[in-house]
């Protein structure tokens, strides 16, 4: 039954990817650049369920110990909250990896395509435009 | 697995077993008689007692097979029949005027002037055009008025059917709407608008000169039939055709929040070349 | 005799005075009874109280809830707080010094002057009308300011209370003819009015809506948040029905200025019109 509840996520937010309706009311590449991917694994410091778009903030450890907090836009929340997501689905302390796209302005900024979860599980969580 | 635990297996089944049941608050079945129909074709209508269909209700364009993120589609699309893209709306045809062909051009290149990535409301008929299975619409009727409170925008339309005018020296962003029944059809006749919104996120637009004739015909309990012609002589050489349907949302969903303007954190980001101000670094 | 006849006069005395101190109470009585006790129309279940209209509340509580002198031409306003007595707010101390801070910098950092919505309870006492939708089942209030509206949900369903909303999620019933209303899941960037009142995240208001007579809407809000107050609190307005033939909600969009300040623009306001400039495309 779990498997399945996530089957069904994943396959719900992928048919959302892959139809293209998810309103983007501007366009991703006049925000991020999809020649630019990241692969980004750090801590959660906050999730924001706010509209148009989510906003993860994550601190980043580089190898040298030094740490940089990135915000991470996701898609609108409203659709993931209808399919179950709530402030509390990502908490502080929280260990997550994200893949996704640059910024185009050199800022610490992402737009999450997908986000695993410390356990292994993978979700969509990009705006539309978002390359797979 | 914080996922699972969150997405609750019994509201995917409820919102099923509450749509074939038909049950739900916000279902006008339940809430008040239908009295006598006046055709045989469409008895089957829910009535308000003034006659007039019942258009109440959380209702969601349909793009086709595909029902977007609200599970339980009235559409049968489901995961596990493997869903269906189907054809979508017919799309607009858009026959523009030489100075506004040349506008239309400049816009499709300027998406990021799209007032509505700024917040803005989006006008008739895009507030009701919205990518099929998004953002829902409720409506509240009664003998005075049909109201349409859209997610999108926390978009407000409050349509009278007192036979009023429209006033003067008033341009807005929604225009002005006046409701009246032709037969079954809800028929709304919407002018004053300001020529600031866009038809869509591709340049499509109009100007101060827009008016717009709605239809919404309740073709089944479960169906709205939105039909609009838009006319605007400065920029189309002839009348837009806008049609598509809208479905009913089972009962256990309700509209959410979308504000935009309180939580808008992208627009910072974007570079010159897309109407930002920010520089293209690439690291 | 005339002992028995004075001792017969004092009787009839006390029991008329008895009669009319009773008439008169109960004519009082009455009288209370019927301020507290109006019975509004109904829709056409013939069952629902209808509270259908559009209404305003007077005064000013919007610039303080907790009172304030009156300034540049808004008249002023006695607190609205009618619990604890002394009409304040009854804010932790640390609290309090954040209330003063905002109050400090208000004229900068109201989010509603980002024509942000105004929350639960801030925008049913504002300045600009709101609008009852009802029918059977069916209870929304659509606000003009910046186009807010809150749809109200019957209580047999628990709060969708996922995010943090700047108009709430709001479970009702009906008590009698009063309309109870439970709101949560407001976010903590609301204020309450223009002086900086705040709250957090555990904000929790229980609304009470009463018709008090035909054109008069009776607003109490019991409001709690262990976090910022030490103790809950109520205030209370009274919406005035707007009853202007023709009157309407209008649109509230705002526009930005050439400094990025934004504005409430009326569609009366000529400068809401864009006239599209087709001139650029002409060839010289």
């Amino acid at each position: 039954m779990r498997r399945n509840a996530v089957g069904l996520l994943l396959v719900t937010l992928g048919l959302l990817a892959g139809a293209g309706s998810a309103r983007a009311h501007h366009s991703f590449a006049a925000e991020f650049d999809a020649q630019q991917p990241v692969t980004l694994k750090g801590v959660v410091v906050k999730w924001e369920m706010i509209n148009p778009h989510g906003w993860i903030t994550m601190d980043v450890s580089a190898a040298d110990g030094k740490t940089t907090r990135w915000m991470i836009e996701t898609s609108n929340p409203n659709g993931l909250m209808r399919l179950g997501w709530s402030k509390n689905s990502l908490k502080p302390g929280d260990e997550v990896t994200v893949e996704g796209y640059l910024a185009k302005d050199g800022s610490s900024t992402a737009n999450a395509a997908r986000i695993t979860l410390a356990d292994g599980t993978k979700v969509f969580a990009g705006s539309a435009g978002t390359p797979q | 697995m914080k996922l699972t635990r969150t997405v609750d297996w019994r509201v995917v089944l409820g919102l099923g077993a509450a749509f074939l049941a038909g049950t739900g608050p916000l279902n006008p079945a339940s809430a008040q008689p239908a009295p006598a129909a006046p055709s045989a074709s469409n008895a089957a209508l829910p009535r308000l007692p003034d006659g007039h269909p019942d258009l109440q209700g959380l209702w969601l364009k349909s793009g086709g097979g595909f029902q977007g993120l609200f599970i339980g589609s009235l559409e049968g699309t489901n995961f596990a029949a493997g869903g269906g893209r189907g054809g979508g709306p017919p799309t607009p045809q858009y026959e523009y005027t030489p100075g506004a062909a040349a506008e239309r051009a400049y816009r499709q290149q300027h998406g990021y002037e799209d007032p509505e990535g700024r917040c803005h409301l989006p006008g008739v008929p895009r507030a009701l055009d919205q990518p099929a299975g998004l953002y829902p619409v409720q409506i509240v009727q009664d003998e005075n008025y049909v109201a349409l409170l859209h997610e999108a925008m926390h978009d407000v339309r409050i349509i009278p059917t007192d036979n009023s005018k429209h006033p003067r020296n008033y341009s807005a962003w929604s225009g002005d709407s006046r409701g009246r029944w032709e037969g079954d059809t809800f028929v709304v006749d919407v002018s004053n608008f300001n020529g600031r919104t866009w038809l869509d996120m591709a340049g499509n637009f109009v100007d101060e000169n827009e008016h717009v004739l709605e239809r919404f015909s309740l073709t089944d309990p479960n169906t709205i039939l939105y039909e609009a012609t838009v006319t605007d002589p400065t920029v189309f050489v002839k009348p837009v055709a806008f049609r598509f349907t809208l479905k009913r949302v089972p009962a256990a969903q309700q509209i959410l929040e979308y504000s935009c303007l309180e939580g808008e954190r992208s627009r910072q980001h974007f570079t010159e070349e897309d109407g930002g101000t920010k520089r293209r670094v690439v690291r | 005799m005339s002992s028995t006849r004075v001792a017969r006069h004092a009787v009839r005395s006390i029991v008329l005075a008895a009669v009319a101190a009773t008439v008169a109470f109960t004519a009082v009585a009455q009288t209370a009874k019927d301020a507290t006790s109006f019975s509004p129309g109904r829709l056409w279940d013939g069952k629902t109280p209808d509270f259908r209209g559009i209404w305003q509340a007077r005064g000013s509580a919007y610039v303080n809830l907790e009172g304030h002198p009156g300034e540049k031409g808004i008249a002023a306003s006695a607190s609205i707080i009618v619990d604890p007595p002394d009409g304040k707010i009854p804010y932790r101390p640390e609290a309090l010094a954040r209330r003063d801070e905002n109050y400090r910098a208000r004229g900068t950092a109201d989010p509603a002057l980002k024509c942000y919505q105004a929350g639960v309870p801030r925008a049913t006492y504002l300045g600009t009308p709101l609008q009852i939708l009802q029918s059977p089942g069916n209870f929304a209030i659509a606000y003009q300011d910046n186009h807010a509206f809150r749809v109200f949900h019957t209580d047999d369903r628990p709060h969708f209370d996922a995010a943090d909303w700047w108009m709430g999620d709001t479970r009702y019933r009906w008590e009698g003819d009063t309309l109870i209303a439970d709101v949560v899941a407001l976010t903590d960037q609301l204020w309450l009015d223009q002086a900086g009142n705040f709250h957090s995240t555990e904000f929790h208001v229980v609304e009470r809506y009463r018709m008090t007579g035909p054109d008069a809407l009776e607003y109490e809000a019991r409001i709690e948040d262990p976090v910022v107050y030490s103790r809950p609190w109520t205030l209370r307005a009274v919406l005035q029905r707007v009853k202007q033939r023709g009157a309407r909600i209008i649109e509230d969009e705002c526009l930005d200025d050439e400094n990025g300040v934004r504005h409430h623009v009326s569609p009366y306001d000529p400068r809401n019109l864009l006239k599209t400039d087709y001139s650029r495309w002409k060839k010289p």
